[in-house]
């Protein structure tokens, strides 16, 4: 059975005049069509963000370049917790991970001030509040997922895929050598790690051109940037990973989150429902 | 200029700064457009014409694939978000298909902007340019 597409929903909020973006994966089919699904969500999320704070708008569209997007007001917008707010950068935040461990953090903005307190050894009051719980259940119901990337680095680090045997430089073209999983040329990889005589030189984005040889597979690129010409590369310590749009992302459900909380912090900005215009310098 | 879809003042999108780039449309071609501030309802219909700063990710910008919409690596100039004179506000026009970026301007098109409004943009028109 193929796996379901996913996308992304962004929640865009604000905290006074502060603005910020909260992103789930779920499962779902087109954009608009997903809307059932981010308005529960959003009805989780509002018991967990003060009553100064809002959602204002959601945002559902697939993690491909190109993709359509659908945006909605939600019916009820408001946050619900009726405690004072933290300041508007302050976020709590919790672990959630897929089945074999992989991780991301998910941060909160607009929680209650007493939320996000510490205790008399200055340790953090880390207990789960309820309204979290609530809402880590509704996104782990909905089939919220974590993002990664398609063609994983760390198949390169074990020894597989794509870590580069060779590397010669004849002219204005690089040649790397590789077992790299590879899309149709022109794409574009990012080679890093390389070893040896001045080998940093060959770490970096390049872009793949032309007829790829192999196997083992012969990436031919131009060269955009100085490389010394001396420069030599130990075998086999570098590796690519691509950098190619079309790669696009997998998405692997969550299954379980951190025991406790902690708290952190994010930059909030100006929210996107601001009054117009740059701020006058007079 | 005779679009698939003319916002008409409609939200397509919501932004914390303004910009002017270039879109591409179906049956049309590449055309530039200019981002503005409004206050009118959301676009009820999935938008293929959306802004990237929501969804760019690393290494998106550098290879256009030719989707309808903003196009990848186009220059982004900053614009102060007043809306163009030329824009009439109103019903948005355009199918779902249309704005799905399913239908072309062959399919369906109207008349967008004056004739001159591609020079204006080329003249830096309403991009927030201090004289």
């Amino acid at each position: 059975m193929a796996p379901p597409a996913y996308v992304r929903v962004q929640m865009e909020g604000k905290i006074g005049g502060n603005g910020f973006s909260e992103d789930y994966y779920i499962p779902g089919g087109t954009p608009s069509g997903s809307q059932a699904a981010a308005q529960a969500l959003v009805d989780a999320r509002l018991p967990m963000l003060v009553t100064q704070g809002r959602i204002h708008h959601v945002r559902i569209s697939p993690v491909v370049p190109g993709a359509r997007s659908f945006r909605f007001v939600p019916t009820s917008t408001q946050g619900t917790d009726i405690r004072l707010r933290d300041e508007p950068n302050g976020t709590m935040t919790i672990g959630a991970y897929d089945s074999v461990g992989r991780g991301r953090v998910l941060k909160f903005h607009g929680v209650a001030d007493a939320q996000t307190s510490y205790n008399a050894s200055g340790d953090p009051v880390n207990a789960i509040p309820g309204s979290l719980s609530n809402f880590l259940s509704a996104l782990k119901a909905a089939g919220g997922a974590i993002r990664e990337l398609a063609v994983t680095a760390g198949a390169a680090r074990t020894g597989g895929g794509s870590v580069i045997s060779a590397i010669s430089v004849v002219g204005n073209t690089i040649t790397f050598t590789t077992a790299f999983p590879m899309p149709t040329a022109p794409f574009k990889v990012l080679v890093r790690s390389c070893r040896g005589f001045h080998a940093r030189d060959f770490n970096g984005i390049w872009t793949i051109g032309g007829a790829i040889a192999g196997p083992p597979a012969q990436l031919t690129a131009g060269v955009t940037r100085a490389i010394q010409p001396a420069a030599y590369y130990a075998p086999n310590t570098g590796y690519m990973v691509t950098a190619d749009p079309t790669a696009g992302y997998t998405f692997a459900p969550i299954v379980s989150f951190d025991g406790t909380v902690n708290f952190s912090s994010r930059k909030t900005g100006r929210p996107t429902d601001a009054p117009r215009g740059r701020v006058s310098s007079r | 200029m005779r679009l698939p879809v003319d916002p008409r003042c409609a939200v397509c999108d919501t932004l914390r700064s303004c910009y002017a780039t270039m879109m591409r449309f179906p049956g049309f071609g590449v055309y530039p457009i200019v981002w503005y501030f409004t206050d009118t309802p959301l676009l009820p219909y999935e938008n293929q014409y959306n802004s990237h700063n929501w969804s760019r990710e690393e290494g998106w910008d550098d290879l256009d694939l030719g989707t309808p919409g903003e196009v990848w690596g186009a220059p982004r100039v900053y614009s102060y978000g007043q809306k163009p004179p030329w824009v009439t506000c109103g019903p948005p026009l355009g199918s779902a298909a249309a704005w799905a970026g399913l239908s072309s301007a062959g399919d369906e098109s109207f008349l967008v902007g004056p004739p001159s409004s591609a020079a204006a943009f080329d003249l830096g028109y309403d991009l927030g340019y201090e004289s």
